[in-house]
């Protein structure tokens, strides 16, 4: 089953339109990448995929259901988002912070049990197994990506959104984390990421969309990434030299 | 071993048992455990009998009860505006609610009436903070809470007029009740139903405030239904500001003091911020109203007087440490 679905769905941020009419369809297996330079509406496409804007015309399905007619419960049981940003007013810690992963899948009147064996072998992927009573003011920002990726997975959703899953992160991280969700791809998970490195996008997604000022260019990546298409997303002449980059393994 | 903040809440309420204990003793006569205890057991109409149970009991049990009431509503408003400076009072809210209930005195309604009134006046104010915060389809927390402080004002004015029309015999008990007052209390039983409602309906809702406190995309992405959610505290805390008003006239700080102090000594966590709140929040006002009634032999001040001669201090603290 086509995990999500966007059919002509308008994308706006506040008075701006980014793109009157957005088309996509994410299969399982797939890695959409997203590109644009700052300020594009990158986080605004995945806000509105993710169901969070009141969607005025157009339609979005996930996992066969219309978003419209599901609850937020029910759609973060089948989507996860990765924010940008978090915004730390509760300080809670990290064992507390992975436990409201599970939020969607408890019913109201049952607390969020803190079920540490539940939550470690996540832990211990993202190495922060022996911080579990640590406040989360007191993470680095590396170490706090790594927790909202951990407690991403804890909520372990089909259809991933991640914006900028690899700020933050060293170049270690970076590869090991995005060979996760390869992996979890080749297991029917799908998903959507807003991305700058070009590098990463080569590797790691089968498709990409492309967000130019009235235009969006998608395909497989190998087809949309090419030196003229960057030149005009970008504004300056660029040239794609392809050659084989390495990176360590997991 | 007994977690930490567990322990804090048992402290809490052992507090609570002996505030409630000191300010029964305590007042124009002295009555000490041994003598209610026989006052309790012997004739209803004796004096110390009739003192006890006619007078400050309820009186003792309106002060807590308020100040649980003013502390949840805090905590709820803060939780939903995810602003430390929101409060009943700041936001208009407890404005509305005694606009609502001076209104209703003025037009000689029963003290029936008088909840309804205040809680028809408090919704009402919410309403409009909501609505005059609203700039381009999105209302943020700083705007609710300019919108609030300008209506907090024009309902102040709304009350100095209902003040100058009211004839003198009205007069006096209606600023006493405006600067917040316990001495007309009753044995507060519904107000204690809509406390207890109030708490088990928001602890219900602790995990989703928790979530919430992280940002309205945060708490989307994980399952919070936000658009509910912000409704429920809205009628919630408009429903506890007017039950407190009605109660106790117009208390300030309480609502903005207590759940700071909480966070500040134990956590942010709302599964443990609620009932502590609650329980600060009643020891506190409890307190402040024996105080209130002891300090000056033969006179009483008004409690909402002494909460803001505390609480300005206590807040001006916590300014300084950076902690708001």
């Amino acid at each position: 089953m086509t995990l999500l679905i966007a059919d002509k769905l308008p994308v706006i941020t506040g008075d701006k339109l980014i793109c009157d009419s957005l088309s996509l369809e994410l299969e399982p297996g797939d890695r959409i990448g997203i590109i644009g330079p700052n300020g594009c509406g990158k986080t605004s496409v995945l806000h509105t995929l993710a169901g969070f804007r009141k969607i005025s015309s157009g339609t979005l399905t996930i996992l066969g259901s219309n978003i419209s007619k599901l609850s937020r419960k029910v759609i973060a049981t089948k989507l996860g988002i990765l924010q940008q940003n978090l915004n730390i007013n509760f300080n809670p810690t990290v064992l507390e912070f992975c436990a409201q992963g599970r939020f969607a899948h408890q019913s109201n009147f049952k607390f969020a049990a803190t079920a540490i064996q539940e939550f470690l072998p996540v832990l211990e992927l993202v190495e922060l197994d022996n911080h579990i009573q640590q406040k989360l003011m007191s993470l680095s920002g590396g170490e706090l990506k790594r927790l909202q990726i951990a407690q991403l997975l804890i909520q372990n959703p089909s259809i991933y959104l991640l914006d900028e899953p690899t700020n933050h992160l060293d170049l270690r991280w970076q590869s090991k984390l995005l060979n996760y969700f390869l992996e979890l791809s080749l297991y029917g998970a799908g998903f959507i990421i807003a991305i700058h490195d070009l590098n990463l996008l080569m590797r790691y997604c089968n498709k990409t969309v492309m967000l130019l000022p009235n235009e969006v260019i998608q395909g497989n990546t190998t087809e949309v990434l090419t030196s003229e298409n960057l030149s005009r997303l970008y504004g300056h002449r660029l040239s794609l030299k392809l050659q084989p980059i390495w990176y360590p393994e997991i | 071993m007994i977690p930490i903040r567990n322990l804090f809440l048992i402290v809490l309420c052992i507090l609570a048992l002996i505030s409630l204990g000191l300010s029964l003793s305590l007042g124009s006569v002295f009555i000490s455990p041994s003598d209610s205890f026989m006052a309790l057991h012997g004739q209803k109409e004796s004096a110390l009998y009739q003192i006890l149970l006619e007078i400050r009991l309820p009186r003792v049990l309106c002060a807590f009860i308020t100040g649980g009431l003013l502390a949840l509503a805090g905590v709820l408003m803060q939780a939903l505006l995810k602003n430390p400076l929101a409060d009943p009072s700041i936001l208009g809210v407890s404005g509305g609610a005694g606009f609502g209930a001076l209104l209703w005195m003025f037009i000689g309604g029963s003290m029936l009436g008088l909840t309804t009134a205040a809680s028809i006046g408090s919704l009402l104010a919410f309403s409009l903070v909501i609505i005059f915060s609203r700039v381009r389809g999105s209302t943020s927390s700083h705007s609710m809470l300019l919108a609030g402080v300008a209506l907090s004002s024009f309902f102040a004015a709304l009350m100095s007029l209902i003040l100058i029309l009211s004839p003198d015999m009205q007069l006096k008990s209606m600023l006493f009740w405006l600067m917040g007052d316990l001495s007309s209390a009753h044995m507060p039983i519904f107000e204690s139903l809509i406390l207890l409602i109030g708490i088990a309906y928001s602890f219900v809702f602790a995990e989703h405030l928790n979530i919430f406190a992280s940002g309205e995309e945060y708490a989307l992405g994980l399952g919070v239904n936000t658009k509910r959610l912000r409704l429920q505290i809205y009628i919630l805390s408009s429903l506890l500001t007017a039950t407190a008003v009605t109660l106790g006239g117009c208390i300030g700080f309480i609502g903005l003091i207590i759940p700071h102090l909480f966070r500040f000594v134990c956590t942010y966590d709302h599964r443990y911020l609620i009932p502590g709140s609650v329980l600060l929040g009643g020891i506190v006002l409890t307190i402040a109203d024996t105080v209130a009634r002891c300090i000056i032999p033969s006179q009483e001040l008004p409690v909402g007087m002494l909460t803001a001669l505390i609480g300005i201090p206590v807040f001006i603290f916590f300014l300084r440490k950076q902690t708001l």
